[in-house]
């Protein structure tokens, strides 16, 4: 019974980055109809930043959060106005190609920028383990629960109560009537690009904070996040937080009861009983094309 | 309403324009003066819907001129004409059906801001009691007509200079299209209005001035006194259809 508790608490700890990069794919899906194959190297590219200067230049966690964060923010908007404008609304797969193509120059250049060695990172979280209930908690995950539950808090604040989060969600429903009340598409673009590069920032930083850093080190991540996104219905952001966290105890269950190669292949086994049983997903709802 | 902003009037000249290769509206011109309520009458892919879109800046428009109180629309985008005062209620209410009805009319007021948006709310709550009995419900659920009321609701709460509206009565009853009709005279009473209509006799009752729209152009235009004969309403169709 212990270890099954073990297991539940262990998964939803690892279901809050789910959750996090889960809602990076599922913002940008909302609104471009599209997933964004380059989340994870976004995420990775921003997260190096962060720990090199915060580490390796030594210049303290504070400073590697402010460079981070205006990296995340400028390649966010960068992403959308270099490629995602230019490209405009006609074909969709285009955009998908092109955030293919966009993972593989962002590698590259994570690569070239910092090396393609492998860093064991001193995340500033706390380290050692609670015993609560005969439950072992690790400090360092539950830290980085508690910041994932936390970003997606203030997401759903700010995409429920400021104008610019009200037009987001007007123009997810039907872009040209959000554009008649006044709702500039652009900015609404603009927008969903540099928020969902921030969630890719922090998961990211949380991933590497108990893993390793080094070029591609969030890809695992990426496909569970993607499963987790598939399984909320990917264009809900509930969804997207509940597929996480079920994606999370699911796997760890796994690893407690069930042979490795199940854990490994679990993601692709989520995804094809979803698109057999629910396309929708959990939360999700199928859409006839839009008028 | 909106009194201090009864002196603006909408000017369309030569307007040229339409989807991609095809041209819909062959130099339309049409004046709609301030405080005038100017229907827009046609048989169907006359460009009536299309001529709204140009106004609105959601299609290009390649030759010829748009201008609001004077000053030019052409060639700014949707939201920007928007923001100089232009309110469109489009053809199939085009609701947000996640949003409930309170939310649906606060993201008509995105580009206004302000405080007193809550009074606005207020006052088509007040002017639509179907829609103050179902404030909290999403507006997917809402019927036809509900959702028509709460499309012009949106109108409302953008306070707009000029109001465009795309065929109100469509799939409505006509009790229904009568009450709309009403609240809409009430509501936009100091406020030019342009109003597409498929039925003719709706539209002559509560607009002062007639467009005959046909092939992108128009066919006939008058009184709307002049086309409450049927004759002369249908020769201009005729000529229309020509």
């Amino acid at each position: 019974m212990s270890a099954f508790l073990q297991a539940i608490v262990n998964g939803l700890m690892t279901g809050g980055v789910y959750a996090l990069l889960a809602l990076s794919i599922a913002l940008i899906f909302k609104t471009m109809d599209a997933v964004n194959f380059a989340t994870a190297s976004m995420g990775a590219f921003c997260a190096f930043l962060f720990f090199q200067v915060g580490t390796i230049l030594n210049l303290g966690w504070g400073a590697g959060l402010a460079v981070s964060i205006v990296g995340a923010v400028l390649l966010g908007w960068a992403v959308e106005r270099g490629i995602v404008r230019p490209l405009g609304s006609g074909d969709l797969f285009r955009l998908v190609l092109a955030t293919m193509g966009l993972d593989i120059v962002l590698n590259n250049a994570t690569q070239i920028f910092f090396g393609s060695g492998v860093q064991n990172i001193n995340a500033p979280l706390p380290a050692g383990g609670v015993a609560i209930a005969g439950l072992n908690i690790d400090l360092t995950r539950l830290v980085i629960l508690g910041v994932a539950v936390a970003g997606a808090i203030v997401l759903g604040v700010v995409l429920r109560y400021s104008n610019l989060g009200v037009g987001m969600r007007a123009y997810a429903q039907d872009p040209q009537a959000a554009t008649l009340m006044g709702v500039p598409a652009r900015t609404v673009s603009r927008w969903t690009w540099i928020i969902s590069s921030l969630l890719g920032l922090i998961a990211a930083i949380m991933v590497a904070s108990v893993s390793v850093l080094s070029v591609g080190f969030l890809q695992g991540t990426f496909i569970s996040a993607f499963t987790a996104a598939v399984l909320g219905g990917l264009s809900s952001l509930p969804g997207a937080v509940a597929g996480g966290f079920i994606l999370g105890v699911l796997e760890a269950l796994s690893i407690a009861y069930a042979p490795r190669a199940v854990t490994i292949a679990l993601p692709v086994l989520i995804i094809l009983v979803v698109l057999l049983i629910r396309p929708a997903g959990l939360f999700g709802r199928l859409s006839a094309s839009r008028a | 309403m909106a009194a201090e902003t009864s002196g603006d009037g909408l000017v369309l000249r030569g307007v040229t324009g339409g989807y991609g290769r095809s041209t819909v509206l062959h130099g339309v011109d049409i004046e709609v003066r301030p405080g005038q309520k100017v229907a827009i009458l046609g048989p169907n892919g006359a460009g009536k819907t299309t001529m709204l879109r140009a106004v609105s800046g959601l299609i290009d428009v390649r030759a010829g001129e748009i201008l609001l109180g004077g000053e030019p629309l052409t060639g700014l985008r949707p939201d920007q004409v928007v923001a100089r005062g232009v309110a469109h209620v489009p053809q199939g209410r085009r609701v947000f059906p996640d949003f409930t009805v309170v939310e649906n009319l606060r993201a008509a007021a995105y580009t206004r801001g302000g405080r007193d948006v809550d009074d606005d709310i207020a006052k088509v709550l007040e002017a639509f009691p179907r829609l103050g009995e179902r404030s909290g419900i999403r507006a997917g659920f809402l019927s036809g007509g509900e959702q028509q009321m709460l499309a012009i609701g949106r109108a409302v709460v953008q306070r707009p200079r000029i109001v465009l509206i795309d065929e109100m009565s469509l799939g409505l009853a006509p009790i229904l299209i009568k009450e709309l009709y009403g609240r809409f005279d009430v509501l936009f009473a100091d406020t030019p209005a342009v109003i597409v209509e498929q039925n003719p006799s709706v539209a002559l009752e509560h607009c002062s001035y007639v467009y005959v729209l046909s092939n992108g152009q128009v066919k006939a235009s008058g009184p709307a006194s002049e086309f409450t004969s049927h004759e002369r309403l249908m020769q201009a169709y005729a000529g229309a259809v020509d």
